[in-house]
This record gives C-alpha cells, sequence and structure tokens, in this order.
C-alpha cells in the first residue's frame, strides 16, 4: 500500500480545507445560508449511504431529519442539560428505527421502495400535525432550549454551528469513505449491482442494507437536531417532502456512490441558487435552467464510457473507481 | 385692472396652505420583507407594490420626523428559511431601524425569535395569531402585526350567526398551520356564543376535491358550516356543498376568502356564501361618520391610480402592508426619534389609528389592536360582494 494520500482523499481535504476558509471569513449573517446548506449537504450525505452503497432510494430523509429535531426538542424541554445523553440516543433511535424499516422494505423493488419510504415521510408529517399539543401541530413549535456539551458547555452563534455542521459532515465522509472501502462496503456495492448475484454468494442482503440505510438515518436525524437548535424554530414544513428530494437531485447531480461530488453539488449550486435574488420574476426559470444543466452534465459524465471502464486488475483488488 | 389681478393673485397665493417641505437628512432605514415568489406571492407581492406606493405618498407629504423614508425590499420566496435569512441582511448588513412584513405565518414565526432577540420593531402583515400569542411560541414584546386575529374573524362570524338564531354549525379546516389556528379558535368561542360544533372535518388544502368531508358534514344536520382555509380550496368546498341533495346548510368562509377569485372559482355555488372581511371590499356601504371611510377610498384611489388594481385586483389582504406603515409612521412620530426602544414603546400605546384594516389601539396585551368592528359580513349576490344584512 502507498503512504500517500489517494486523490480522492486530497480532493476531499481541499474541499473541506475551503469550506473552512469561508466559515472563518465570512460575517455572521451569511454563514447562516452556508449553514443551512450544509444542512442539506449532510441529508444528501445520508442519502448517499441508502442509495450511493446500499443501492435503495429512499425519501424518507426529510422526516428521518425531522423525526431527530422533534425528539431532540422535545427532550431537551425536559431535560435541558442532558444533551450528552438525548443527542447519541436519538441517532441510535433513529440508526435502529431506519434498520427496522430497511428490512421489510428490502424485498420492494425500486419504485416500491421509492413509495413505501415516501410514506414514512408522510407518516411523520401526519404524526407532527396530529399530536399538536406535544409538537405545536402545523405551526411548529419554538425552541427555547439550547445543545450543553460537558465542560464547553451551551452552543450558540453561527461559527459554532458552521464548526458543528461541518464535523457532522466530516464524520460522515470518513464513515463513508471507511465502510465503502470495507468488506460490509463491498458486499453492499455488490447487493447495488446485482442483488440476486450478491444474494447467492452468501451476502447476507438485509442486514447489510439495513446498516447502511440506518446509518443514513442516523446523519439525518443529528443534522436535523443541529438545524432544530440552530434556527431556533422547526415546524413540519422544514423537514417535508421536499427536503428529501432536494437531497435526491443533488445526488443525482452528483452521482450516487461518490462521494465528493453530490456534496460539492450542493454547495455550489444552492449557493448560486440563493444568490439570484436579483433575477427577481426570472429566478425561478433560472434555477430550473441551471439545475437542468447540471443534470446533463452528470449524465453526460457516468455516460463517459472512458470514465466507466474498470481496468481489470482493479476490479480484481475490489477497487472501484470514484 | 391690473391692481385687481395683482390682488386677486395675491390673495390666491395666501389661501394656498403652506407646501409640505421636503423631507431632508439622512432616510430612515425600514425593513421589507414580501413573498414575491412560491405559493404567498398572490399576497406578498402586492404587498410590496402597496408598500412602496405608501412610503412614496409619506415621502411625498414631508416623510416622517422631516426625514425620508428609505424602503430596502427583500423577496422570501414563501420560505422561512429564507425569510430568516433576509431579515438578517436587513439588520446586520443593512442596519434597518424597522422590518414590514413578513407575509406568512411560518415566515413570520422563523424571524420573530432574532427580532426579538436583537430586539428590532417588527410589523407583520401575516395572518396567523401564533406570532403574538405568546406562551409556546414566545414573546411579543418587539412583534406587531396588522391584519385581524383570527379570534376577531370567529368572534365577527359567531355574532352574525348569533344574530341570525343559527345556534348548531360544522367546521371543516385546512390541516395547515391557518386551518388549526382558525379550529382552535372556533372551538374555543363557540360556547361564549352560545354555540354548538356538532361535526368537524379537517381536508388538505392542497386537495382537489372535498365531497367526502362535505356528505358527511350535512348528515350531521349543521345550520350553518364553515370551511377556514385560503386559496382556491375555499371555492372547491362551496362548490362541493352546492352539489350535494337535499338542504344544504348556510355556507360561511373564513376572513382570508374575500377577493375577486373567490366567485370567479365557485361560480353560482358562491350564491349565498358569506365571510368577514375588512371594509376595504365593501367601501361603499361605509357610511360618512365611519372614521375608515375617507382612508379606504383614498387608499382604494391610490391603488388604481398607481397601477396595482389592473395587475392584482383589490381583496381583503390588500390594505397590511399600509397599515404597517401607517402604524411605523404614527409610532414614529409619537416617539419623537428614529429609536427602536423609542419606537417599540411608542407602538404599543397607540390608540386610535385609522387604517385600511381597521382603527388600532394597541396595548401590551394585544399586539394587533383591532376589534370585531373592524370587520364587515359580505354575501355573495349574483356573484358580487354585498353587505351580509
Amino acid at each position: 500500500m502507498s503512504a500517500r494520500p489517494s486523490r480522492q482523499a486530497r480532493n476531499v481535504a481541499g474541499f473541506f480545507l475551503a469550506l473552512c476558509a469561508v466559515g472563518l471569513f465570512l460575517p455572521n449573517y451569511r454563514l447562516l445560508v452556508v449553514n443551512q446548506h450544509l444542512f442539506l449537504a449532510i441529508n444528501v450525505l445520508a442519502l448517499n449511504f441508502c442509495l450511493g452503497l446500499g443501492g435503495q432510494i429512499s425519501l424518507a430523509q426529510g422526516g428521518l431529519a425531522g423525526l431527530g429535531a422533534y425528539a431532540s426538542v422535545l427532550a431537551h424541554a425536559h431535560f435541558p442539560q442532558a444533551s450528552a445523553i438525548i443527542v447519541p440516543v436519538t441517532a441510535l433511535a433513529a440508526f435502529g428505527l431506519a434498520a427496522a424499516v430497511s428490512r421489510p422494505m428490502e424485498r420492494l423493488g425500486e419504485g416500491f421502495l421509492a413509495m413505501a419510504t415516501l410514506g414514512l415521510s408522510l407518516i411523520f408529517t401526519n404524526l407532527v400535525l396530529t399530536m399538536e399539543p406535544l409538537t405545536g401541530g402545523s405551526a411548529g413549535m419554538m425552541v427555547e432550549t439550547r445543545l450543553i456539551l460537558p465542560w464547553i458547555g451551551p452552543l450558540s452563534g453561527d461559527r459554532t454551528f458552521f464548526f458543528l455542521f461541518l464535523g457532522l459532515l466530516a464524520l460522515g465522509c470518513w464513515i463513508f469513505s471507511a465502510l465503502k472501502n470495507s468488506r460490509p462496503g463491498r458486499a453492499l456495492l455488490a447487493c447495488k449491482d446485482d442483488p440476486l448475484a450478491a444474494s447467492s454468494c452468501g451476502i447476507d442482503r438485509p442486514a447489510l442494507r439495513s446498516l447502511s440505510f440506518g446509518l443514513g438515518g442516523a446523519f439525518s436525524a443529528m443534522a436535523g437536531m443541529l438545524h432544530a437548535h440552530y434556527g431556533g424554530f422547526i415546524n413540519p414544513e422544514q423537514f417535508s417532502l421536499e427536503l428529501s428530494l432536494k437531497a435526491l437531485l443533488f445526488l443525482v447531480i452528483g452521482g450516487p456512490g461518490n462521494l465528493l461530488r453530490p456534496l460539492l453539488a450542493v454547495m455550489v449550486l444552492e449557493t448560486l441558487m440563493s444568490g439570484m435574488q436579483f433575477l427577481g420574476e426570472g429566478r425561478t426559470l433560472a434555477h430550473g435552467l441551471l439545475l437542468t444543466a447540471a443534470l446533463l452534465a452528470g449524465y453526460r459524465r457516468t455516460a463517459r464510457p472512458a470514465r466507466n471502464t474498470v481496468p481489470a486488475s482493479s476490479v480484481a483488488e475490489g477497487h472501484k473507481p470514484m | 385692472m391690473f391692481a385687481r389681478i395683482l390682488l386677486a393673485l395675491t390673495v390666491l397665493a395666501l389661501c394656498a396652505g403652506p407646501a409640505a417641505a421636503a423631507p431632508s437628512g439622512d432616510p430612515i432605514l425600514v425593513g421589507g420583507l414580501f413573498a414575491e415568489s412560491g405559493p404567498a406571492a398572490f399576497v406578498g407581492t402586492p404587498s410590496r407594490l402597496v408598500a412602496e406606493m405608501t412610503v412614496k405618498k409619506i415621502n411625498d407629504a414631508g416623510g416622517i420626523l422631516g426625514r425620508p423614508i428609505k424602503l430596502v425590499i427583500h423577496d422570501t420566496e414563501s420560505n422561512p428559511d429564507v425569510a430568516l435569512r433576509m431579515a438578517r441582511q436587513l439588520v446586520e448588513a443593512e442596519n434597518v431601524l424597522a422590518i414590514i412584513g413578513p407575509t406568512s405565518t411560518g415566515e413570520g414565526l422563523a424571524v420573530k425569535k432574532y427580532t426579538e432577540e436583537k430586539k428590532v420593531p417588527t410589523i407583520m402583515t401575516v395572518g396567523g395569531d401564533p406570532i403574538i400569542a405568546g406562551g409556546n411560541f414566545g414573546p411579543f414584546t418587539w412583534t406587531f402585526k396588522t391584519p385581524q386575529r383570527t379570534s376577531t374573524a370567529v368572534q365577527k362570524i359567531y355574532e352574525h350567526l348569533k344574530a341570525k338564531g343559527v345556534t348548531s354549525v360544522a367546521v371543516m379546516t385546512a390541516k395547515d398551520a391557518f386551518g388549526q389556528d382558525g379550529l382552535a379558535h372556533l372551538k374555543n368561542l363557540a360556547g361564549k356564543y352560545g354555540i354548538e360544533i356538532i361535526a368537524e372535518e379537517t381536508f388538505d388544502p392542497k386537495g382537489t376535491d372535498f365531497s367526502a368531508q362535505a356528505f358527511k358534514l350535512q348528515a350531521a344536520g349543521p345550520k350553518a358550516v364553515i370551511i377556514w382555509t385560503i386559496g382556491p380550496a375555499g371555492a372547491i368546498a362551496a362548490k362541493n356543498f352546492a352539489a350535494l341533495p337535499g338542504d344544504k346548510p348556510l355556507v360561511v368562509e373564513c376572513h382570508g376568502q374575500p377577493g375577486p377569485e373567490f366567485p370567479q372559482l365557485a361560480g353560482p355555488a358562491a350564491e349565498g356564501v358569506i365571510m368577514p372581511a375588512t371594509k376595504l371590499m365593501a367601501p361603499d356601504s361605509l357610511p360618512a361618520s365611519d372614521p375608515q371611510a375617507a382612508v379606504v377610498r383614498a387608499f382604494i384611489a391610490d391603488y388604481d391610480k398607481e397601477g396595482i388594481q389592473a395587475k392584482f385586483p383589490l381583496n381583503t389582504h390588500s390594505g397590511y402592508a399600509y397599515d404597517a406603515l401607517i402604524l411605523l409612521q404614527a409610532g414614529l412620530q409619537k416617539a419623537g426619534k428614529a429609536d427602536q426602544a423609542a419606537l417599540r414603546d411608542a407602538l404599543e400605546a397607540l390608540t386610535n389609528v385609522v387604517g385600511v384594516s381597521g382603527v388600532f389601539t394597541i396595548t401590551p396585551e394585544d399586539h394587533n389592536g383591532l376589534s370585531t368592528d373592524s370587520m364587515v359580513m359580505l354575501q355573495i349576490t349574483n356573484g358580487a360582494y354585498t353587505v351580509a344584512k
């Protein structure tokens, strides 16, 4: 093995260094928009665990992020000092829930799976609306509590949350990368490419896919928790199907299974789109054209035969181009 | 002869009052948050035009405290996240004294926590009550709103129904924040007016048919059914009730509906439907003694003159941005200086400020300041709005 970091590792490091520079020098009110994009980027990465690794399309990312947000806010309302317990327990619960629902859904074909996960998102929204005394219904609820870390104290401020979002994204990238290059990761990729062949080779498909689905759920939930305590106000609209669809859109633009490109797509395209206010009524058209161009560029890139040709030696070693 | 003409000209010159002094000095910066795109754009875009029209009028009349008003406007895209982003830009980069808007309740709630913490007087044009409800929705020390409270509209409906001898009603409310807010107040206030809610149903405001809910509610036998939603869903529900066989209940729409679209969309089903509205929708019915009569008529004339009527025909929401700026003007004049804390204190103590939506008397407990007197009950007769008898 070479001691030199791979090209992908260098690219990821460059991406995070560039973001760090942005976080250090932007004024506070401009960081708000970066943090909102980072929240979406974490959800794209979470979906990448499901779709990019496990090959399972999911429209539940919004619901899972909302679950994390509401669970954390409600738990903090009763135990305001217990962030160190609430955050990991909520993330674990989201992991467990996503993994549990993934098992029966694993048998569903792509279209049916998308519908089932869409159902999960709608169930979440309806639960929030129905449990109005607890959740505030569709009006939402103010978040008066803060995340409190032991020895550090309450977390507040744009820059603090910028680095929290960035840290969570970096953790997700590291786990994604490590998982992808591990034995279960390769088994997941095998399930994605040919589920039947993978099963016939003795791979426990439901168990593996529940792992990737669970990880995706946990990351979405953690992003939701940060988003809730950062913004100070939550309502079901913030975690609606639109969030899931946006995550899917940027993952498709960047290419499922690729670590960096979907995240770059989120940060660059969302920044461009949020800077188009000066176009006035023409903005919607410009957004549409930009996203269409990005999708076409993504399609042309994946359709290029040269990029998809895997050297025989590489396949033999279990590597795939990033 | 020449002397007579000179004398006449002198008299004329003396009779003509002094022209309004042109405002001078640094402009007073006021932020404007309007949903100019997205689902709330049908309210937000005309609100922006009305705000610009009103600022021009204020500046032409000498500004406020002798200084011109400068409106710094941003589009919130009907999105709470964007609304918060724009509010922060207004406060932290553009250093506005106060904010007018945003347009929707979700945006208002997203902005409110920040403007409360930063102590920025914010006069919102949102329909929902939560922004000034307190309790779980946080303090509202720096937050005011110009549209009537939901509870005011509910009371207006109940007053009318009680006078008509209607005691049993059914309610059909949208599953969104606006509908839930309406349902809560309809339930809370029914007892006070001796009205019993005998059936209730909810619906998705994006739906295209509510026949099932209409059928169930009619089967319960209410004298009237109150439909609480904004947008086309209200007209669809009215059509669904009109299509039912047998005795039909009186259809009552909420205060979000009055506008040219409702009778157009509902067609013959709109006949006889009643709803509470601002007096803007019934200018001809206002007696000369009504303090709002002159203001409402002048507003409608300006709205037409500026060409807004041609693009966005007048509806019940049209005057909210005007009222927000009139309150701001009254507050600044009362405060005597362009200072945020002084402005807030002055806004909270305003009495009898005549606006388009009503006569505002604000108190620390009531940051809206409008009563049921600010509304009229309208009925649709031959496709046109008339005052319900």
